[in-house]
């Protein structure tokens, strides 16, 4: 009873975990545009980030150690600077963004503006790291993110015929207007969307705080392929409430107000409670795992004690970085920069610098010396060599389509 | 040196979201219709939210951010359309007639956020009955100078 009670509580908060201020932008902006005809992109993705998860997952229960300490040991301290310096980069932005985020969420709940919420936030995020336990705040802001349930609810009450919701996504058309290359510099946002490599930062490391080990393997698994998918549909719940009700008005989504008002229509002041309560929890509990996503490359590359299994001064300089990250990410913030503009350009830049993420993990969970048997199997390398592929596309794609297409106008 | 400078300054210029200059009147036109779109899908947004707020679906703070960011997205719009020099004389037209719609339609965003503000929410379905017809128009304007 007790490991099936841990495994569902795994797979719920991996659910609820999943999405974060990229998913909720992303796939409201583009189910406002495009309708149901981009859906197809949140399966591949969620593929994709199964796939390189587990891999990470496992590559940490067998090494038991961070992804970061591997790349440099495995690829030198010259690849793995330059893929230390994109991932950092691309995780610090993805931070601003969340902080953005949160602090969005609250001034919808109150209407006090959110600049005067973004100290307090990037205090609240920092006092959590400092503070809680790994596994309680990875499981609190994780179900809390279950709230972001009542996206689906919407999308039932919504009434769509599901006959023409199934035609448009498995036959996408272009709008009259719209242009290719404005479509497909959408899709490679939402695959980046889905696809963030803090994702697999924080997933290894959090293997490596929670003690992983070659038993945990099969929890770590029911966690990717279960909890992951199911947090997949939270995302296109979140496209098809956009795609119905904004999309045949003409409306498209530029705030994070706009992306919970389909749940206040369906459902009245309850649905939307429940919508900002999710979007808070998920914002934020992405703000915990990019904080310290900074923290864990940083940390690893340079070879520092990390973690939040130890004490805070025996691995001060982890805490620093995530400090001074937090703090740079929230004066950006501050800056007055639009949040949802910070979140698209994180998306799009997380999409370039994909390869650099993915590609050493795939090299690294084919290495015996460090895998032992738990090394990549055949499907493994096979599925993860075509979606290789496909990033490198995907990230050749995105600055050249962001320039041609005036970044998706 | 030049080139990769150029081209910086390219993508500075739009990350920033900078307006370009217009160099001849279709153009110009076709910026025009751009900005009327735009501002159909801030006034869509807007009479969503109407709907929201006369249903009793949403609360005061929510409504209140709603209008204030729609309001503010308008003006966006509009001093960025207005900061395109219109390259012939015939292209005023078009600058009055797009400035007249969100004008209008800025008016009406502002009384709506302080209605909202002022906690009178049954008063929103009648303040708003004017975007109905703005939409309508900026659709149109857009469809016919695209």
């Amino acid at each position: 009873v007790k490991r099936f009670f841990a495994i569902t509580l795994g797979i719920l908060t991996a659910i609820g975990g999943f999405v974060d201020i990229g998913d909720l932008v992303a796939n409201a902006l583009v189910g406002s545009r495009y309708g149901f005809a981009l859906a197809w992109v949140i399966p591949v993705g969620v593929v994709g980030i199964c796939l390189f998860a587990e891999m990470s997952g496992r590559v940490a229960a067998a090494s038991q150690r961070g992804v970061f300490d591997l790349i440099r040991e495995r690829l030198g301290p010259r690849w793995g600077l330059a893929n230390l310096t994109a991932s950092f980069l691309v995780t610090a932005l993805t931070l601003t963004a969340e902080i953005g985020g949160v602090a969005l969420a609250l001034q919808l709940a109150t209407s006090v503006n959110y600049l005067l919420w973004v100290p307090m936030v990037a205090f609240l995020v920092w006092l959590v790291i400092w503070r809680v336990k790994f596994d309680r705040m990875e499981q609190v802001f994780g179900l809390g993110g279950l709230a972001l349930i009542v996206f689906a609810v919407a999308f039932w009450k919504l009434g769509p015929d599901w006959s023409q919701v199934w035609h448009d996504a498995s036959h996408p058309a272009l709008e009259p207007g719209e242009g290719l290359p404005t479509y497909l510099y959408y899709a490679i946002a939402l695959f980046g969307a889905a696809m963030t490599p803090y994702e697999v930062f924080f997933f290894s490391s959090g293997g490596v705080e929670e003690r992983w080990g070659a038993k945990d393997i099969p929890v770590m698994q029911s966690n990717v392929f279960i909890g992951f998918p199911l947090g997949g549909l939270l995302s296109l719940a979140v496209m098809g409430v956009a795609a119905l009700v904004f999309f045949p008005a003409g409306v498209q989504v530029d705030t994070l107000g706009q992306v919970a008002l389909p749940t206040a229509l369906a459902l009245g002041k309850l649905g939307l409670a429940v919508a900002l309560l999710g979007i808070f929890a998920a914002t934020f509990g992405a703000a915990l795992e990019t904080g310290l996503s900074a923290g864990y490359t940083v940390a690893q590359y340079f070879g520092w004690q990390w973690g939040k299994f130890v004490r805070p001064l025996q691995a001060a300089r982890f805490h620093l970085v995530i400090l001074l990250t937090l703090v740079a990410g929230a004066m950006v913030v501050l800056t007055t920069v639009d949040p949802i503009k910070v979140t698209e350009y994180s998306i799009v830049f997380s999409a370039v610098a994909l390869p650099l993420t993915y590609l050493p993990i795939l090299i690294v969970a084919n290495d015996p010396e460090y895998m032992g048997e738990k090394v990549n199997g055949r499907f493994a390398n096979m599925l993860g060599t075509a979606y290789l592929a496909l990033i490198l596309l995907v990230s050749a794609a995105a600055i050249p389509l962001m320039i041609a297409t005036k970044a998706g106008q | 040196v030049r080139r990769a400078v150029a081209l910086a300054v390219a993508v500075a210029l739009l990350l920033a979201g900078c307006a370009s200059p217009s160099f001849s009147h279709r153009d110009y036109e076709r910026k025009a219709a751009h900005t009327a779109a735009e501002a159909a899908s801030v006034v869509g947004s807007a009479l969503l939210t109407v709907r929201a707020a006369t249903g009793d679906k949403a609360p005061r703070p929510y409504l209140d951010v709603l209008f204030t960011d729609a309001e503010s997205t308008l003006g966006d719009i509009q001093a960025t359309f207005e900061g395109v020099q219109p390259p012939e004389p015939a292209s005023d037209e078009l600058r009055t007639e797009v400035g007249d719609l969100l004008t209008e339609a800025g008016e009406v965003l502002a009384t709506l956020r302080i209605e909202v503000r002022r906690g009178h929410l049954a008063a929103l379905g009648t303040t708003a009955e004017p975007l109905g017809q703005l939409h309508t128009k900026l659709d149109a304007f857009a469809e016919e100078h695209r």
